[in-house]
């Protein structure tokens, strides 16, 4: 977690924001049997404000609904937020057929006799942890109303038939939505007014540039900046929606450096972490187009890496 | 906007890439012409010249040529020059473009091998010079034997420094201006016009092509030349005027042009009896399903058409086959996003089985009935959501587009059909008072070829093609329990058909602009009130805008170019599934 600090320190968020992290962390510890549900960050979240706003909503006891494109980091902020408050995560990816029993908890049948079997906000709320509600936006809004209690002032689960709990103190929600995405629906009032929004801006090519050389930091700064602008020629075209989202994507293109990274070729590389993700012949000549419009095709890997 | 081809579009993409901008349409393409491959290089540097010099300097330096009798020259060179000076600006930025651009050169000279003579001999010396001046330079090759000017001009062109956005145009004109090859007048080679009158008139429009705009006549003309000539539609009269006799009827000129009524003769009464009413007072409709009986003897006009419509059939199937690519990009996208869109909708039927949500009624059945079926699982809903009526305006305004809008019907047909949406695509046009629909694809029909047969001709009664709609619903629905009807349209009713005299319109008048716009108006919500989904794709210009609220209210959505009207029905289809309450 230290190292998530520090990050942070370097970035330039307020101490006495930091520091109210640390004594959030220092008054709710986590047991050792639940320390393994406490995610650890693969990348960190660049962004500053972003950072900001995120912390100072959660120390007041805010749930908080990160609205962005693909690929703005939303996920990612979810996992270093509970990594810096050192929480327990449960991670609920939205779908169109969820349902209350999905989220609260639903009858099962054991050893001849109906049970209650606990679902993950459920879970959530008796052990303090936070909740992702990844995509929130993808369910049916009549589906969410059970959550209506659990995100007001009440912070409440009541369970028919069975007891009314309480949420515990430092338990927070996190949701993530892309307002754009074909297939989601608006939020409606009675929800988005639960939380608090932060809208999730594009990544800069400086934040990028930054976050390859993290990852890769034997990489020549030539090259860090060519792929940085590569994901941006990218993420452009899929604005404009010359290209789907598909090619949108950053993990994706981490994959192909680290592949070139161990020794195969750039354009196999790139094919296998950004242009087979669309099977359109025509979107694929465009993705061939944007690489080679930025990077050489004769390129070797060992030319990128010192 | 414009409408690209697969190729064209792709070195459109190539050009905003490079620009970072998406929001002009580029004055130039770089396509090879032999292989017909966009020239990913040459198009790169248009791009950059756009991202540095923006669209308003592009069009100010080559609009101070254009038309001019060495234009073509007048910009290869300009290009040349350009490619020096983006090339300086973008390199530190985009370093890769250092080995594009060597390899463009070496292409340029292994090229030269492969020209034939014609193709020799149809290059401009001076230009020519100059490229293997300009490409000798980059590959650090011998420079090519030059007269003292040509050398000059050579050195002057090599623009190595950093010119501002300012001073492009200037220096450019400069050059041109100092070595004489453009003195900053445009010199115009002008048509011959010839006005003429009478007997000459008469003489010349019988042997000479002619222009025309809509007539009463079906003629099936081809795209392509409406593109070469501008607007309206070429013919040669010479070929196809063949004169009707006069005894043939109206309503046998519209069987034989566009096939029988899917209606018997009785049906068809009582159905014009109930619509043609009001403003259509003294129309009739055709609603066909385009067969025609072969049995019948034809004339050597109707057969004439035949074959020109069976051409254009084969015109559109070849123009939706040579951008396969774009359009099966175009299906699948489309398909995503509909299916995406639906699956909100989705119902679902609880259906017992041995997982799913535990079914509390049935618990006792475990215990004393040892069925452990005590759950109940989803399954999805397989009937329709709804059905979709995509009506296409097939007036001679459309002409120009005719392989364009039967290839997007197709790629919208293929795009529901995945999605199980039953579709029908028809078109109407009017002509000698008979507004016709033609079905095109039914709701039955799996596959969507019939769409192809589209083909443009006559005028448009909108007001009486919904009430054709209206009843055409009531027949066929697609078993769905919605309905959504899309029209293309240019929003501007316009028949030759006049509305007839009435109480309120003591004089009557023509069937268009204003009475035609409030005509159908009147229809649309007519169509709205019994419960029918009515959106349009407007296809024309800004102006029409405000007819399409007038008829449509906030329901329609305005195309740039023809080439998006799948998309344009798709975002229809998705903000009506959107507001569908299941």
């Amino acid at each position: 977690m230290e190292d998530l600090m520090q990050f942070l320190r370097e970035e330039g968020i307020s101490e006495d924001v930091l520091h109210e992290v640390h004594e959030y962390v220092v008054s709710h510890p986590v047991s050792d049997a639940m320390k393994q549900r406490i995610p650890v960050p693969h990348f960190m979240y660049y962004g500053v404000n972003v950072w900001e706003d995120a912390l100072c909503a959660l120390l007041c006891g805010k749930n908080i609904l990160l609205v962005g494109e693909k690929a703005t980091g939303k996920n990612v902020l979810c996992e270093n937020l509970a990594y810096v408050f050192q929480r327990t995560s449960w991670d609920i990816s939205f779908h169109v057929n969820m349902d209350a029993a999905s989220l609260i908890g639903t009858d099962s049948f054991e050893n001849g006799k109906v049970v209650f079997r606990e679902g993950p906000v459920y879970r959530c709320a008796l052990n303090g942890g936070f909740g992702i509600l990844d995509e929130i936006n993808m369910a049916k809004n009549e589906a969410l109303a059970v959550l209506h209690s659990v995100l007001d002032f009440r912070r409440v689960i009541d369970v028919p038939g069975y007891d009314r709990i309480v949420l515990k103190d430092e338990t927070r929600f996190i949701a993530t939505m892309n307002y754009n995405y074909a297939g989601t629906r608006e939020l409606n009032e009675a929800l988005s007014s639960r939380f608090v929004v932060i809208q999730m801006p594009p990544i800069t090519q400086e934040d990028l540039q930054r976050l390859l050389k993290k990852q890769f930091p034997d990489m020549l700064d030539k090259y860090v900046k060519q792929f940085a602008l590569l994901f941006l020629d990218f993420q452009k075209k899929c604005e404009n929606t010359e290209l789907s989202t598909k090619a949108l994507d950053l993990r994706g293109m981490l994959d192909a450096i680290d592949l070139m990274h161990k020794g195969l070729s750039v354009k196999e590389a790139l094919d296998l972490g950004i242009t087979n993700k669309t099977f359109d012949i025509y979107e694929k000549q465009l993705i061939h187009d944007v690489i080679n419009a930025r990077i050489s095709s004769k390129l070797l890997p060992s030319e990128i890496f010192q | 906007m414009r409408t690209y081809n697969v190729v064209e579009k792709r070195a459109v993409n190539q050009i905003w890439t490079a620009s970072g901008e998406y929001h002009f349409e580029p004055l130039f393409l770089a396509i090879h012409k032999r292989s017909g491959i966009p020239n990913f290089y040459m198009n790169l540097v248009i791009g950059l010249t756009y991202k540095y010099y923006g669209e308003g300097v592009v069009n100010q330096l080559f609009d101070r040529w254009r038309g001019d009798i060495h234009q073509s020259m007048l910009d290869d060179l300009t290009w040349l020059m350009l490619e020096d000076i983006v090339y300086v600006k973008e390199i530190v930025q985009r370093p890769v473009l250092h080995e594009l651009r060597e390899q463009y050169a070496k292409n340029f000279f292994a090229s030269e091998y492969r020209l034939s003579r014609q193709e020799w001999m149809s290059k401009n010396q001076l230009v020519y010079t100059m490229q293997v001046s300009h490409y000798s330079r980059i590959l650090n090759r011998k420079q090519p034997v030059m007269t003292m000017r040509e050398k000059q001009l050579s050195d002057v062109m090599n623009i190595q420094e950093d010119i501002e956005q300012s001073m492009l145009v200037h220096t450019i004109l400069g050059i041109f201006k100092r070595y004489d090859l453009f003195d900053g007048n445009k010199h115009e080679k002008h048509p011959h016009v010839f006005h003429l009158h009478g007997i000459f008139a008469y003489i010349m429009t019988h042997f000479m092509p002619t222009q025309l705009v809509k007539t009463d006549r079906v003629v099936v003309m081809r795209s392509s030349q409406i593109d070469e000539e501008g607007e309206g539609f070429l013919q040669s009269k010479n070929a196809s005027n063949i004169v009707l006799k006069q005894h043939e009827s109206d309503r046998t000129y519209i069987e034989k042009c566009f096939g029988r009524s899917i209606y018997s003769n009785k049906k068809l009464q009582l159905l014009e009896k109930q619509i043609c009413t009001g403003n259509h007072i003294g129309c009739h409709v055709w609603i066909t399903d385009g067969v025609k009986d072969d049995t019948e003897k034809i004339t050597a006009e109707e057969k004439y058409l035949r074959d020109q419509a069976a051409l254009q059939e084969k015109r559109n199937r070849e123009y939706y086959y040579k951008n396969i690519a774009l359009h099966k990009s175009m299906i699948y996208k489309l398909k995503n996003e509909i299916e995406n869109s639906l699956l909100i909708h989705q119902e679902k039927n609880a259906i017992v089985g041995r997982s799913g949500t535990l079914d509390k009624r049935r618990v006792y059945r475990a215990v004393y009935a040892n069925d452990d079926r005590i759950f109940l699982r989803s399954e999805e809903e397989t009937s329709p959501l709804f059905s979709v009526d995509l009506v296409l305006d097939a007036s001679a305004s459309r002409l120009s587009f005719q392989e364009v809008i039967a290839s997007q019907g197709y790629v919208l047909s293929e795009s529901l059909k995945a999605c199980h949406i039953p579709v029908r695509i028809s078109e109407f046009n009017s002509l000698r008072g008979y507004t016709v629909l033609r079905i095109l694809k039914s709701f039955q029909e799996k596959r969507s070829e019939s769409v192809f047969q589209y083909f443009a001709s006559g005028w448009n009664r909108d007001g009486l093609m919904l009430k054709e709609i209206g009843d055409l619903l009531e027949e066929e629905h697609g078993d769905a329990k919605e309905h959504l009807v899309i029209i293309l349209t240019d929003a501007s009713p316009n028949d030759s058909f006049r509305i007839h005299a009435s109480k309120d319109n003591p004089l009557g008048c023509n069937y268009e602009d204003d009475a035609g716009v409030k005509d159908a108006a009147k229809e649309v919500r007519n169509l709205k009130k019994n419960g029918i989904r009515v959106g349009a794709i407007l296809f024309g210009s800004h102006d029409a805008s405000k007819e399409a609220r007038i008829i449509y209210e906030n329901e329609y959505v305005r195309m740039k170019s023809v080439d998006q009207l799948a998309n344009a029905a798709g975002f229809l289809i998705r903000k009506e599934v959107a507001s569908i309450n299941v």
